[in-house]
């Protein structure tokens, strides 16, 4: 069970693409910094269903996004920290 | 329960929220009564280490934010040591050993290598990059 975390937008590098390519259906990603733009891509946002997506909630609302990804688990830091214990490791992409 | 990280840092103090995260994280992570081994910079994470960052006063200084968040709790910033030297990042002992008269990395910043990282995941629970 892994955490996949995501820093930057798939418009800008392909971390996400790597990302869904080797990830298993338990394992979940988390959103941070630009990589919550994925989201307002319905190609991404179709490709991560299947998956337990959660952004970090100071930079969706650095983005002005809050209302636009009001159905996605917004999570703050100290949640980070418990989720990357929950996992088995967490992998920067 | 208590568990241990280590952070790298690969983001440059400006540019990317990189380092910003990381430090949040970092407070959280203590904040929650974790222990943190070490935070390694690495790459552009190493222009976190500089002395001669200015920022305006009334702007949030990331990198005073590390310096803090080190004294505070005790957490040694480990820079690698050749991803620093490529980049300008130099300390009073690279100065003097390159026959430099100036520096621009105190002793909140420890120069180390890979190793360092390497033995830092040994003894952590999680590594976390940003």
């Amino acid at each position: 069970m892994i955490l996949h975390h995501i820093q930057t937008s798939p418009s800008r590098d392909n971390a996400l693409k790597l990302c869904l390519r080797y990830a298993c259906k338990e394992d979940a990603i988390l959103l941070s910094s630009d990589g919550v733009n994925a989201l307002l891509l319905r190609q991404w946002a179709m490709a991560l269903s299947p998956f337990k997506v959660m952004v970090l909630k100071d930079d969706v609302i650095a983005r002005g996004l809050t209302e636009r990804l009001k159905n996605i688990s917004q999570i703050d830091y100290s949640e980070f920290v418990a989720q990357s214990l929950q996992h088995d490791k967490v992998i920067t992409w | 329960m208590m568990s241990k990280f280590i952070i790298q840092v690969n983001g440059p103090a400006y540019g990317t929220s990189a380092s910003v995260n990381a430090l949040r994280f970092t407070q959280a992570s203590l904040q929650s009564g974790h222990k943190i081994v070490c935070v390694f910079f690495y790459q552009d994470g190493v222009y976190n280490s500089t002395d001669f960052n200015l920022p305006a006063s009334d702007e949030y200084d990331v990198v005073k934010g590390w310096k803090q968040l080190a004294a505070e709790h005790q957490v040694s910033l480990v820079n690698c040591v050749s991803a620093a030297l490529r980049r300008g990042i130099v300390s009073q002992q690279e100065a003097q050993e390159n026959g430099l008269s100036h520096w621009n990395v105190e002793h909140s910043f420890i120069m180390g290598g890979l190793g360092e990282l390497v033995t830092g995941i040994e003894s952590a629970d999680r590594l976390i990059c940003f």
